[in-house]
């Protein structure tokens, strides 16, 4: 038991160093570290964004929203831009602070994808729950015993 | 990355019928979590980020190879012993495959991380877009009742031969 305490830790030890790593050392650029620093990211590629969907559309381009992130303009050719939508998006950034568009394409099925992305979570879940359960006393899943 | 739909119903479609034509012992169980493991480097990252952006970067290693086979370590030891070899197989072998259907998937961005943490390197076959593999749904559900349908007959057919 003590042992396979000691390997859990030393794994969850192991994800967080992980998730520490991608945060500090990721090569990506986004939004918020260009409007920063413009002068450093003059004519970097963007490509992350923080769930971005299409704000105001313009004759020349749109407004990038991005959830708890800041807006961005967006210079490009608004055929098919929809407004609402989500949006991927690979941009270069211009001192003056918008994104000059270099590839674009609207995730027109984004919202229907999570919802029914949640039916076969249930299902497994529920399935799970059904063949597997929780043993308090020794901390352990087991197979239940019809499975 | 594909909806996870798409995600379950091709496992199944790949998994049921190798469980079927071999005797294992007790595979149900073990398919729901080969299942399990197809969803779970999605379930362990899109939640997050969709409802709170800010944990996006910190969550990338849960998309990742590397991140899911200590993840599905983490996991197998929360399983008995006896069959924690089996948990972990099935888990893993869930998790990439999902990751082989997202390398199917057109990205105007990183991709999967093949090779983290040891290189940012991402790659895929870029064939379809996300909205255009969901098209696909109905064509799974189909041949899925299909499949099931064979299966039918054919169990019937051998019950029908060791009663005679």
């Amino acid at each position: 038991m003590k042992t396979r305490l000691f390997y859990i830790f030393l794994l969850l030890l192991g994800l967080i160093s992980l998730s520490y790593f991608s945060v500090y050392h990721h090569p990506w650029i986004s939004v918020s570290d260009c409007l920063k620093y413009p002068e450093n990211y003059d004519g970097a590629i963007v490509t992350s964004y923080y769930e971005p969907t299409i704000g105001k559309i313009y004759p020349d381009g749109f407004k990038l929203l991005q959830k708890n992130n800041p807006a961005i303009r967006v210079y490009s050719d608004t055929t098919g831009l929809i407004q609402g939508e989500y949006i991927g998006l690979k941009a270069v950034f211009q001192k003056e602070g918008y994104l000059k568009a270099v590839e674009l394409i609207v995730a027109k099925k984004r919202r229907e994808k999570i919802w029914i992305s949640v039916l076969p979570v249930i299902l497994i879940v529920f399935l799970l729950l059904k063949y597997f359960c929780l043993n308090i006393k020794s901390f352990q899943v087991e197979l239940k015993q019809h499975a | 990355m594909p909806d996870l739909v798409t995600h379950v119903a091709i496992s199944h479609l790949v998994k049921r019928p190798f469980d079927f034509s071999r005797s294992a012992n007790n595979p149900v169980p073990f398919r729901i979590l080969f299942y399990f493991g197809t969803i779970l480097p999605d379930i362990l990252t899109r939640p997050f980020y969709i409802l709170f952006p800010i944990t996006k970067d910190w969550t990338v290693p849960f998309h990742t190879p590397f991140g899911m086979i200590v993840t599905c370590a983490l996991l197998a030891l929360l399983f008995e012993s006896s069959i924690r070899g089996r948990v972990f197989i099935n888990l893993l072998g869930g998790a990439f495959f999902h990751f082989f259907l997202d390398a199917l998937q057109k990205h105007l961005n990183e991709g999967i991380f093949w090779f983290f943490p040891f290189s940012w390197k991402s790659g895929g076959f870029q064939l379809l877009w996300a909205d255009q593999i969901m098209d696909f749904i109905p064509l799974w559900i189909g041949l899925i009742i299909i499949l099931e349908s064979c299966i039918f007959l054919r169990r019937k057919k051998i019950k029908k031969h060791s009663q005679n």
